[in-house]
């Protein structure tokens, strides 16, 4: 796969290119899904497929295929797309140093285990109430990416992740809910089955006898959980495309305070909790730990190399890339570092309000440009400074600009999503100023 | 491309090795993205997936293996990686296979592999450039032009063997308007089932004025109220409100587990007696629909639910097997890398006779433009974005309002649409689940709901 980047590279550059880099991407897969006891659904999966893009007269065009007879003719509609673009003095490809090759590690995928995972995980739901199942999973997963350009700088590295997810389902009476938890790891034996089939359950009936609240604006602690969604949803904002292009405020604020003193926000590709690093990014540049945001100042945007040469800094190795899409600015684990106080400060600060645990219909009830979001959620009420009753039905809403500028307390824990190409996490936040929408 | 002899190998591979039945999904995809953004063609990407996917059941059990290598050792390997997890007697292979006839339902009179790229990059650029020239007011606009062409072969144990060629061409416009330390959007996306003569047809500035349009009302907008109120929703993409609420509910995805607050309520009123709902994947050159699904079987006009009562489920194969009722035509997935399962195609809530549903309302909200949203089908909570909205006092629109999410239980809503006027419109859209991302139409002409959960914030 190392000689189809180069090839593509190859041929993009002897076509009439003046630059040009490659991507090639292999991931083998199994997963089981477990329903009623049986193992009712197994995948088994090979993907492999490799993209180039060439720059020519200053023009960008990108072409990708799964054929591997069609490397050649690749190369030739990433020129034909290059030719209808628009010039662009500041698209360029990474010059260097790259990132020696990290070892390969090859892992045995182990269907029964495989198998064996799921099948204990449904075990460990039905012993804990569980009624049926919206999913019961385990996975293993193994990637392999290779990169070539034109400037030489070429590596490789490989990412293995094993997973389970368990949405189980409960009832008593008339009521029924479902919910959902996860774990990730490096290898398969390293998950624990048990403790993700109790915080499924114990999610899922965290919400028996909920009712909505009456409408209104009130102190909100947000969970780690909650945060990380809405860190994921405006993710946007922090890209230097972005901004340029006039459709993020953070537009020019580089070195202003744009949050709480108490707020730093911080990207880490290598982050020794996720089970996988990446060493460098999708144009080849090594990935480096960095704090966008260093206690209320937001230092840097994220950067590609095209960005980082049109504001005249250096590039952030944020250029995030498959082999089937285009550059896209991203971070890698992108999380707010945890403060001091322990939940139960957070609910006294709060006083009368709502504990938001989820918010869900994310795609729809965000809108990056503006920073405005609107979501259905659920939690709890907090009365006089104690957690009380399970609340649904509602709706939060407000602005994600406003809200770095309105957190009044940062908890002590730190929640981190599945990691699934980007991750982000939060700690617990009490923030002033959101809308409650609800009976 | 793919041999008939590495197709029926690897069935009698998957079938001589524990299946009663197996199926290969073949894909080869040609697809074109066309970006213009600040003023230039910024993007231009073209690419090819190209790959099999090869399915066993066993009873209600399945095993899954794609690969993008097609040879016949890639296959029949694939058939037996799956074949041997299931560890089930040995089913029977079909003799011969017995080609379908072909449903072109959406056809391209002009085929996007004869277009170059340059028309593709004007077509963007008069969306864009019409988008800007609507009002000072709007400060960015991002256009995509999108099509898609593709071939799929489907055969499996029974003898059924399709061959189904798909094309679809979509305009995307969003239109950011700005003024001091505001910015708001405005979104538009039609689509058809078609190849790039669709774009000869659509009104390109118009669309782009639209988007335009909505986005300069709701940057002058105070926020929407929250509360619970009356809400009339417009017909086309307001058809959404079905496709949350009711749609997913009503797939085997979910029924088939009794995963749905709709399982075993056949015959059953389930929706006020105005409503009537249709999944139609049969209607010609429109964007969610299909000559056959994705397991080879012709779609379907199903009629879902008539005058409130529950008449059909959306039911793939294997949805099919563990309820004991016959596919419906409804088998999709996003491309060979998904087994398929039940989904939508062409959603929407019939003409009805009311009129004037809007004069009715003494304080309520007016959705007139919608995004998307989402559902969980065991409990109905659904939630789902309006976009573009206004606020009724005394029957009459009273001024704009800025986007907020309406939230409900589906089986609440559909007892409380009271109000269906005539004029089913269509929306296109993508719709993501356990098979993948899938374009569907939603429609529906403009209806009322008594009462809903309106998701706004005080100013």
């Amino acid at each position: 796969m190392q000689k189809i980047c180069q090839q593509l590279v190859e041929s993009a550059m002897a076509l009439g290119a003046d630059a040009a880099d490659a991507i090639c991407m292999e991931t083998t897969s199994i997963g089981a899904n477990v329903y009623d006891g049986e193992v009712e659904s197994f995948t088994h999966s090979l993907m492999r497929g490799a993209g180039v893009r060439v720059i020519k007269d200053q023009r960008v065009g990108y072409a990708y295929t799964e054929n591997p007879e069609e490397i050649a003719s690749t190369a030739q509609a990433a020129l034909q797309s290059a030719a209808i673009t628009d010039a662009d003095p500041a698209a360029c490809i990474f010059e260097g140093p790259g990132i020696e090759s990290t070892a390969l590690p090859v892992q045995e995928m182990d269907e029964a285990a495989v198998v064996q995972a799921a099948l204990q995980l449904f075990a460990a739901l039905k012993a804990r109430g569980a009624v049926n199942t919206q999913g019961c999973e385990a996975e293993t997963e193994q990637s392999r990416i290779w990169f070539a350009n034109s400037a030489g700088v070429c590596g490789s590295y490989g990412q293995n992740a094993s997973a389970l997810v368990a949405q189980p389902v409960a009832k008593k009476g008339d009521w029924t809910d479902s919910n959902w938890a996860f774990d990730v790891a490096e290898t398969m034996d390293a998950l624990d089955i048990e403790s993700t089939a109790q915080r499924a359950m114990d999610r899922t009936m965290a919400y028996y006898g909920a009712t909505s609240i009456p409408s209104g604006k009130m102190p909100v602690v947000l969970a780690g959980e909650a945060m990380a969604d809405l860190l994921q949803a405006f993710v946007p904002v922090f890209s230097a495309d972005q901004a340029q292009k006039g459709l993020s405020f953070l537009k020019g604020k580089e070195g202003q305070v744009i949050a709480k003193p108490d707020i730093t926000l911080w990207d880490d590709p290598q982050h020794p909790t996720l089970p996988f690093a990446t060493p460098f990014d999708g144009e080849g540049m090594p990935t480096h730990k960095k704090a966008v945001i260093d206690h209320g100042t937001l230092t840097t945007l994220l950067h590609s190399a095209t960005t980082a040469k049109r504001a005249g800094v250096a590039p952030t190795g944020n250029a995030r890339r498959g082999y089937s899409s285009s550059v896209v600015i991203g971070p890698y684990y992108f999380y707010i570092e945890p403060g001091h106080d322990d939940a139960q400060v957070l609910y006294e600060k709060a006083q009368n309000g709502v504990f938001i645990k989820e918010v869900s219909g994310l795609h729809a009830g965000v809108n990056a440009v503006s920073g405005d979001f609107s979501l259905l959620s659920k939690g709890q009420r907090i009365v006089d400074g104690q957690l009380g009753a399970p609340v649904e039905q509602i709706v939060l809403s407000g602005n994600f600009y406003a809200l770095l500028q309105s957190v009044e307390g940062i908890g002590n824990d730190l929640y981190m999503g599945i990691p699934s190409g980007m991750c982000f996490g939060s700690p617990s936040l009490l923030v002033s100023g959101l809308s409650i929408a609800g009976q | 491309m793919i041999d008939k002899q590495a197709i029926q190998a690897a069935l009698a591979a998957g079938i001589a090795n524990g299946a009663d039945f197996a199926e290969v999904f073949f894909e080869d995809t040609r697809r074109t993205t066309v970006g213009y953004k600040d003023g230039k063609v910024e993007t231009a990407l073209s690419g090819c997936d190209y790959g099999a996917g090869v399915r066993v059941l066993s009873g209600t059990n399945c095993a899954y293996a794609y690969t993008c290598d097609v040879s016949e050792a890639a296959l029949k390997q694939a058939a037996l990686a799956a074949a041997q997890t299931l560890q089930a007697a040995k089913g029977e292979m079909c003799k011969d296979f017995v080609l379908r006839p072909a449903r072109p339902l959406q056809p391209a009179a002009i085929h996007p592999q004869d277009v170059s790229m340059a028309q593709r990059a004007q077509v963007a650029k008069r969306a864009y450039e019409a988008a800007r020239a609507f009002s000072p007011e709007i400060v960015q606009a991002m256009s995509t032009v999108m099509d898609v062409h593709q071939h799929v072969v489907i055969a499996n144990s029974t003898g059924v063997w399709v061959e189904d060629e798909r094309s679809r061409a979509r305009l995307a416009i969003q239109a950011v308007a700005a003024q001091g330390a505001e910015m708001q959007t405005g979104f538009e996306g039609p689509g058809a089932g078609a190849g790039f003569e669709f774009f000869d047809t659509l009104d390109i500035e118009g669309t782009a004025r639209t988007a335009a349009e909505t986005a300069v009302t709701m940057l002058h907008a105070p926020f929407c109220p929250a509360g619970r109120v009356p809400v009339v929703i417009d017909g086309g993409f307001g058809g959404v409100i079905f496709h949350e609420a009711c749609g997913h509910s009503l797939e085997a995805t979910a029924v088939a587990r009794g995963n749905s607050e709709f399982a075993g309520k056949m015959g059953q009123q389930i929706a006020n007696k105005k409503v009537t709902a249709i999944d139609d994947g049969t209607m010609q050159g429109e964007w969610g629909s299909i000559g056959y699904d994705d397991e080879g079987n012709p779609s379907q006009c199903n009629v879902l639910i008539r005058d409130g009562i529950l008449t059909g489920y959306m039911i793939d194969i294997l949805g099919g097997r563990r309820m004991n009722m016959a596919p419906t035509g409804s088998g999709r997935r996003q491309n060979y890398r998904f087994a398929p399962t039940s989904r939508m195609t062409n959603t929407f809530i019939a003409d009805g006779t009311d009129e004037n549903v809007l004069g009715e309302v003494p304080n309520g909200l007016y959705a007139k433009r919608m995004g998307g949203g989402s559902v969980n089908p065991l409990t109905g909570e659904f939630n789902f974005a309006v976009t573009e909205g206004y606020w009724i006092q005394n029957g009459q629109i009273d001024r704009p309002v800025r986007g907020a999410t309406l939230i409900g239980k589906g089986s609440e809503v559909l007892m409380r649409i009271d109000g269906v006027e005539k004029g089913v419109s269509l929306g296109q859209g993508m719709c993501g689940s356990v098979s993948g991302s899938v374009p569907t139409n939603v429609g529906q002409p403009r209806i009322r709901v008594s009462e809903m959960i309106v998701g706004g914030r005080e100013d």
